[in-house]
């Protein structure tokens, strides 16, 4: 989508339809990583993750801005929708840049080595059945 | 639908389009955020209770292991306190001290009277190590100690009680087959103390790695909610015993009735760990 855009279109100008297709794909995507982070048992809150951030920093400022691309094409040398234009843009911008900082500032997920009692029990028990096999 | 009414070619209903559009949107992202977030919490919180629940069902059968663990020693200790005691003691008052001042002839008598005693004493600890491991299990194998403990249950004369092994070539380990013969002996004990039935019937079979029994009863027993129920009592040992025995074996059990309601079943599936 990326390729046709930039190959069909001149850098000043907006591709409003294309635009739009990309945000309807991109909102598609994270409502899809939404439901597969639900149907994860994982006990551990979505919105303690940097992914989780990161999603809803895309997903807002892709579905703010939805309209006001869809629109650009035609619109954009109207002196108010210009206007229109940066207050909106900038706005979700500023939005998105935050939510990315907080992704930023949230714990890195953890490596993976279980707590779980039972993986150190039964890893204790192969050890102890290598040794014995061993020995 | 109002945004598409909206004349996009005048001025305002551009910017009609625009706000609305975008606040819309905006809403719609945050409401699948916050949808989100709290179906999740949702989901966590409804896991947690399972849980909990889990475990205070695993604490209860492990209580009732404990207490099933403590009967039996109280049973044993009061055998041997009861029973042979008092008949050792009994023995060493015959083979006491002034036995040799005694005439031949009472000596005779009470050294008889003595090895009397020991026999019995030796026969009731025999009997105690039985009831701890049957010896027919342990040389036999379960099909015997089953056909044993119905032939023990037909020669009462009240019902009549019989087995059939279909495919029990390879034994289980000892351990397994120790469980396994609880269980069964535990649910016939059940069906002979409750159901008033006519007949028991054990079926055994396997499909691939899994062993089946299968009791039936033509009295009156219980389906698989009612043992739950039951289970969930705090009161009655022995179906939650059965039930942390099947744990143990990794096993299944199901307590259902005939489509004719004419017999219960009570089917257990083990899967096959075979003796080395």
């Amino acid at each position: 989508m990326a390729v046709v855009s930039f190959a069909t279109t001149s850098s000043d100008a907006f591709t409003s339809p294309l635009d739009g297709i990309k945000g309807v794909f991109t909102i598609t995507l994270c409502i899809y990583f939404f439901y597969d982070q639900l149907k994860k048992t994982d006990s551990f809150l979505l919105y303690t993750t940097q992914t989780f951030w990161i999603v809803i920093a895309f997903l807002i400022y892709i579905a703010g801005t939805f309209f006001l691309y869809l629109l650009a094409q035609n619109q954009i040398h109207e002196k108010s929708f210009q206007n229109n234009y940066e207050i909106i843009n900038s706005s979700f911008i500023i939005i998105k840049n935050i939510l990315l900082c907080v992704a930023m500032t949230m714990a890195p997920p953890p490596l993976n080595v279980s707590n779980d009692p039972d993986e150190f029990l039964k890893e204790d028990w192969n050890n102890f059945q290598s040794q014995k096999k061993l020995n | 639908m109002y945004f598409l009414q909206v004349d996009t070619g005048s001025k305002g209903g551009v910017d009609s389009v625009l706000f609305f559009g975008t606040l819309a949107m905006f809403v719609m992202a945050i409401g699948i955020v916050v949808f989100v977030i709290f179906h999740q919490r949702k989901i966590i919180r409804y896991q947690a209770q399972m849980k909990k629940l889990e475990d205070e069902r695993q604490q209860m059968l492990l209580k009732a292991s404990i207490r099933f663990q403590e009967e039996e020693r109280q049973r044993i200790a009061a055998d041997l306190h009861d029973d042979a005691g008092p008949l050792l003691a009994t023995a060493r008052l015959y083979l006491n001290e002034n036995l040799i001042h005694q005439e031949p002839a009472v000596q005779l008598q009470s050294i008889y009277n003595a090895k009397q005693i020991i026999d019995d004493a030796i026969q009731l600890i025999r009997n105690i190590s039985h009831s701890l491991m049957p010896p027919t299990l342990k040389n036999f194998g379960l099909e015997s100690a089953m056909t044993d403990l119905f032939q023990k249950i037909n020669g009462s004369g009240s019902l009549n009680a019989s087995a059939r092994f279909h495919d029990y070539r390879q034994r289980l380990k000892l351990e397994q087959e120790l469980l396994v013969f609880r269980i069964l002996q535990e649910l016939v004990a059940n069906i002979l103390k409750h159901s008033n039935s006519g007949f028991i019937h054990l079926t055994q079979n396997s499909n691939g790695n899994k062993l089946y029994f299968r009791i039936h009863h033509d009295g009156q027993g219980i389906v698989q909610k009612e043992f739950e129920k039951l289970n969930q009592n705090s009161r009655g040992l022995g179906l939650k015993n059965i039930q942390s025995r099947v744990k143990v074996l990794n096993g299944r059990i199901f307590f259902e009735i005939d489509s004719s309601h004419t017999y219960y079943k009570v089917t257990i599936d083990v899967p096959r760990e075979e003796a080395a």
